[in-house]
């Protein structure tokens, strides 16, 4: 469950929203003690910011965003009040005790009980404070744990390759609530205790996300009704696409065209569902979760450099040596409806043929003498303290949209040490978006993709920002048209990195 | 909610704090002193969050050279008072009353 609150600067705001914290947390999979510490790390920002934000202003405004994963909780308090840094006021226990100065008291608090604490200056736009907690997943088997995509890949592609001319011992359906236990049961069977999603050990937590609308899918039940087989499709919270993942075969069961099956099902569902299109990530450490993908019709669009960390991988000598990249594989289900989109010059041939093997039918839109710019910039962030990687989305461009950009790329630099990469995604049909581009290129963004569809039923584009050095001839990308959107991301890559 | 139930008895103040001890049941607990309170004695049993407010708020008042009880503080307090290095200041025998 997400959820948003405006609250005004009243400190009666105070009990309500620790209380819905807590409870949050506990309904997001945190552990009791961990809700307590991360309830009192949002108790302590939203004091600082009754207290000090709005010196001038006895009843102003702020806003919390609760957002959650399956792999952390992020809590995102923006205000517009004084600048302030919360760099510049740190804690000192001596001037507590000599001097009765408790500065920054609350954040010191803050950065304990978070995994992570980041502060982004928005300029004129105001503040944003993330508090982000990880939820503890079980580290058993380091590949599967950390790959279960790659594994799973496999045994799609064993499934397949053997499936001819097998009589099928199953009946797939789209899942209701009645699975969650079997769908628990079923992972479990296969992964033990090694599969990364904890949330999917939880029956209950499977019904919520089955029941809320926010996961569909196919299981597949032998003939004696016993679950063999889950695949799930992940709606899109503010789209009409959906992620397949959470793929699943019992080992009896495998090379028998359960998985063919239930991706025919998914898809069929999609359509069903009214679904626009599908997407999936396939890992480039090897070609087979590509292969998989581009069995089912799935198109190649975008390349992310550097999503994950480096880990153990089968086939190599110690740990793949660079963090992970993924392809963006899209399949339309649904025929878009036409649009104009205005795109980058130096992007206009690759985004073209782009759109044309997915065959969406796309105008170029002819590009304004002069843009015009909102009154205010509509700017969305997200980290992810598992895989160190942050997103940018931009909704909409203010007139300080390059010095609210610069200010949060800063902000990420100097607090999130550990980062891979950054991505920026920005909306192609919004007329502003090619003038944005001698600005991205110096502040180091390269080509990422087209993101089809992608929020609020619109396209966008991706940029990258790459921040860990990476060997490009390691990533592996199987199919023609990937390659190509490689060869454009590396050429950008050389310069940028021979220029640096 | 935070809500907080006070008694005066002679220069004590009992105090049963409901919900979380913040700064909303610190200024609670500010607007019932009186000038001859030198003593509080605060039950945190129903207190489930405690944030720096309410432990800086307890240390001004020891600071001041007034007397503090404690009964059922939550486990995270000792914590904070660890954090925010305050815990050497505190004699959390004398402080924190174990009823038998």
């Amino acid at each position: 469950m997400d959820a948003r609150l405006h609250l005004s600067t009243d400190e009666e705001v105070l009990s309500p929203v620790c209380d819905f914290t807590y409870s949050w947390c506990i309904s997001c999979g945190l552990a009791e003690d961990d809700a307590l510490r991360f309830t009192i790390a949002v108790s302590e920002l939203i004091t600082d910011i009754i207290l000090f934000a709005y010196p001038q202003n006895s009843r102003a405004f702020f806003d919390i965003k609760f957002r959650h994963s399956l792999s952390s909780i992020e809590l995102i308090v923006s205000e517009a009040g004084e600048p302030f840094d919360p760099d510049r006021h740190r804690y000192n226990a001596r001037n507590a005790l000599q001097y009765d100065n408790f500065e920054g008291a609350g954040f010191r608090l803050i950065r304990r009980f978070c995994d992570d604490f980041l502060f982004i200056n928005k300029g004129k736009e105001g503040k944003e404070f993330h508090l982000i907690k990880e939820l503890n997943t079980q580290q058993i088997d380091k590949l599967l744990a950390q790959f279960p995509s790659l594994a799973q890949a496999e045994l799609e592609l064993e499934d397949e390759q053997e499936a001819d001319g097998v009589i099928a011992q199953f009946d797939i359906k789209k899942i209701t609530p009645e699975d969650a236990e079997d769908i628990s049961k079923l992972i479990y069977r296969t992964y033990e205790y090694s599969y990364p999603k904890e949330d999917m050990y939880f029956p209950k937590k499977v019904e919520e996300t089955v029941l809320g609308k926010e996961k569909l899918g196919a299981i597949a039940r032998s003939s004696d009704g016993e679950a063999v087989g889950y695949f799930a499709l992940l709606k899109k919270q503010d789209a009409t696409i959906a992620e397949i993942g959470e793929a699943v075969v019992s080992p009896e069961y495998r090379r028998k065209g359960v998985m063919s099956r239930m991706m025919k099902r998914l898809i069929k569902i999609a359509g069903d569902q009214k679904l626009d299109a599908l997407f999936g990530k396939a890992i480039t450490i090897h070609p087979v979760s590509q292969k998989v993908n581009h069995k089912y019709g799935f198109k190649s669009t975008a390349l992310m450099l550097g999503v994950t960390n480096p880990l153990s991988v089968k086939g190599f000598d110690g740990d793949y040596p660079q963090p992970i990249s993924e392809l963006i594989d899209f399949l339309p289900i649904s025929k878009p409806k036409h649009r104009t989109v205005y795109i980058p010059e130096q992007y206009e041939t690759i985004i073209m043929e782009t759109y044309e093997i997915m065959e969406m039918e796309v105008t170029i839109g002819k590009r304004p003498a002069s843009v015009k710019m909102a009154k205010k910039s509509n700017i969305d962030l997200s980290v992810d303290s598992f895989d160190n990687n942050a997103t940018i989305v931009v909704k909409q461009y203010g007139s300080d949209f390059k010095t609210i950009l610069t200010d949060m790329l800063e902000s990420l630099m100097v607090q999130e040490k550990n980062l891979n990469s950054i991505y920026l995604d920005l909306p192609l049909e919004n007329s502003a978006t090619p003038s944005q581009f001698n600005e991205l290129d110096s502040l180091g963004f390269i080509y990422c993709g087209l993101l089809p569809l992608f929020y609020d039923e619109a396209d966008f584009i991706r940029m990258q920002k790459n921040i860990q050095p990476l060997n490009l001839d390691l990533i592996t990308v199987h199919f023609e048209f990937g390659k190509k959107i490689k060869s454009l991301i590396a050429n950008e890559y050389h310069t940028h990195t021979n220029e640096g | 909610m935070s809500t907080i139930h006070t008694q005066m008895k002679g220069n004590v103040l009992v105090i049963k704090v409901q919900g979380a001890f913040n700064l909303r049941a610190k200024n609670m607990i500010e607007s019932r002193l009186r000038p001859e309170t030198n003593t509080l004695r605060i039950d945190l049993k129903e207190s489930r969050f405690i944030d720096s407010e309410g432990v800086i708020f307890l240390h001004r008042w020891q600071t001041a050279g007034n007397k503090l009880q404690l009964l059922h503080p939550p486990d995270l307090f000792v914590e904070i008072l660890e954090i925010l290095e305050l815990d050497d200041r505190w004699d959390l025998d004398e402080i924190i009353i174990k009823l038998i």
